[in-house]
C-alpha cells in the first residue's frame, strides 16, 4: 500500500491497524510500526497525526517497532497503566492509561534516539526558512519547544521539535516533523498564536507537568523530504521578564555542547565527527536570554539574517 | 605514575588513529580508538605532535618543552608539563611503546 495521509483512511481501519500492529507511519527518513489498543492513543493519533502519511499492512518493513500498552496483564484492568515498549529495555515509569499520547511520543523519541545510526542525531529543535535551518538546542525548560513553535507561527517550516538529524555524507538536516511538545505555561502561549485547533488536549499531572502537543502543519509534512542547511545554532534560556540578551558562542564550545547532547554521536563515529565539524564551519552560534516569545522570534530572525550575510 | 618510570618508558601517539579539524584557536581531535572527540589548544596539540613525530620519554618532554613552545625553562614548570602529559595519557591519546630493562 502506498502511504496516504492518515485523514484519508477510514478511522475504523486505522484503529484496527493500530490494534493489530499493522499501521506504519512514514515520516521523514523513518518508518515506524505502531501498535496499541489504547483508545486515548487512537484518538490522539487520529487527530494530531492526521496529515501524516501512513500505510496499513504487516508486510511493510519498519525502522522502528513501537508498542504502547499495559506493563502487565493486571494493569490492563486495575488502575490501568501504559508504557512505551520500543523492543528493548529502557527504564521508564508506567503512566496512567489516559496519558498514552505521552507514552507514544516518548516511545517514538526513544526509538529514534537509541536505534538510529544512519544519521547523527542532536537534541535540538529545527526550523527553516527556505533552505536555511535554525537549530534550537536547550536544556529542559530552556524554551526549545516554545521557540520552535513560535518560529512556525513566524513562517518557518518545522523540521523537528526534538532532533536535528544530520546526514553522514553531507551537511544537511533531515526533517522529522512530529508534533511539538509543549509544557505548562508554554501551552497557552502557543495556543494564543496557533489557535485552539492546532493543539492536542492538555494532559494534566504528567511527570513533566501539563503537556500538550502542537500538530505539525500539512505544509511541514509535505516538505518532509526537503533537506535544509544549518546556518544558525541557538542556545535559548527563558527567564520571565528578562530583557533580551544575546552573546556569541565560540564554535568550539558550541560543537562540544551539541555533541554532549547527541544520543548516537559516538556510535556513528568518524562520519559524525567529520560532518559535525563541517557543519560547525558553516554556522553561527549564539546564546540568547529572553523574557517573552515575541522578542525571541524577532531576535532569531535578525540573527539568521546576519548569519547569511 | 611513579617518578622512576619517567626516564625509562617511551611513549608515542599514532597519527593514524586521529582525525583533526582546526576551528579558530582550537583543534578538534577525533580518536578512532575511543570514539571520543577532544578539544585541543595549541599547547596540547604541540605535545601530541611531539609524541607523534617519534617516541619520547616524559623526561625528554620536560627537557624539550621550553624550546618546543618558545618559552623559558622557568615558564614551564615540570609539574605542569607532567600534568598535561597525564591528561593525554588518561584520554588514551599516547601509548607506551616499551619499557626499558
Amino acid at each position: 500500500m502506498t502511504p496516504a495521509p492518515l485523514a484519508s483512511i477510514g478511522r475504523r481501519e486505522v484503529r484496527r491497524a493500530l490494534n493489530k500492529g499493522t499501521l506504519r507511519l512514514h515520516l521523514g527518513p523513518f518508518v515506524t510500526a505502531l501498535r496499541s489498543s489504547n483508545r486515548y492513543l487512537h484518538d490522539y493519533f487520529l487527530d494530531i497525526y492526521r496529515d501524516c502519511p501512513v500505510s496499513v499492512g504487516a508486510g511493510i518493513i519498519a525502522d522502528y517497532y513501537l508498542r504502547v500498552g499495559a506493563p502487565n496483564v493486571l494493569r490492563r484492568f486495575i488502575r490501568p497503566q501504559v508504557l512505551p515498549d520500543p523492543g528493548f529495555h529502557f527504564p521508564t515509569l508506567p503512566l496512567p492509561v489516559h496519558m498514552a499520547p505521552l507514552a507514544l511520543e516518548m516511545g517514538m523519541n526513544l526509538s529514534a534516539a537509541l536505534q538510529c545510526f544512519r544519521f547523527t542525531m542532536f537534541h535540538a529543535g529545527v526550523v527553516a526558512k527556505g533552505q536555511d535551518a535554525v537549530m534550537i538546542a536547550a536544556h529542559s525548560g530552556g524554551g526549545k519547544s516554545t521557540l520552535t513553535a513560535a518560529m512556525m507561527e513566524a513562517g518557518y517550516r518545522l523540521l523537528s521539535d526534538e532532533f536535528a538529524i544530520l546526514r553522514r555524507d553531507r551537511v544537511a538536516l533531515m526533517p522529522y516533523p512530529r508534533p511539538v511538545s509543549l509544557k505548562n505555561a508554554s501551552i497557552d502561549v502557543v495556543r494564543e498564536m496557533a489557535g485552539e485547533g492546532a493543539l492536542s488536549k492538555p494532559l494534566v499531572g504528567t511527570p513533566k507537568g501539563t503537556v500538550a502537543y502542537r500538530r505539525a502543519r500539512a505544509s511541514d509534512i509535505q516538505a518532509m523530504d526537503e533537506e535544509a542547511t544549518p546556518k544558525l545554532l541557538i542556545f535559548p534560556t527563558f527567564k520571565e521578564n528578562s530583557s533580551v540578551v544575546v552573546s556569541p558562542v565560540e564554535p568550539a564550545d558550541a560543537a562540544m555542547r551539541l555533541i554532549a547532547g547527541s544520543p548516537n554521536y559516538q556510535v556513528v563515529g568518524r562520519a559524525a565527527f567529520e560532518t559535525t565539524m563541517a557543519m560547525m564551519d558553516g554556522l553561527k552560534a549564539f546564546e540568547i536570554r529572553y523574557g517573552n516569545t515575541a522578542d525571541s522570534v524577532k531576535l532569531v530572525q535578525d540573527l539568521l539574517g546576519e548569519g547569511t550575510v | 605514575m611513579a617518578e622512576g618510570m619517567e626516564s625509562t618508558w617511551l611513549w608515542f601517539a599514532d597519527r593514524s588513529h586521529f582525525c583533526i579539524h582546526d576551528m579558530g584557536e582550537v583543534s578538534y581531535l577525533y580518536c578512532m580508538r575511543s570514539g571520543d572527540t577532544h578539544v585541543f589548544n595549541t599547547v596540547s596539540m604541540a605535545i601530541l605532535e611531539y609524541f607523534a613525530e617519534k617516541p619520547h620519554s616524559i623526561a625528554d618532554l620536560i627537557e624539550d618543552f621550553p624550546e618546543l613552545m618558545g618559552l623559558s625553562r622557568e615558564e614551564c614548570p615540570r609539574g605542569v608539563v607532567r600534568r598535561m602529559f597525564n591528561e593525554l595519557d588518561e584520554a588514551g591519546l599516547v601509548m607506551p611503546l616499551e619499557a626499558a630493562p
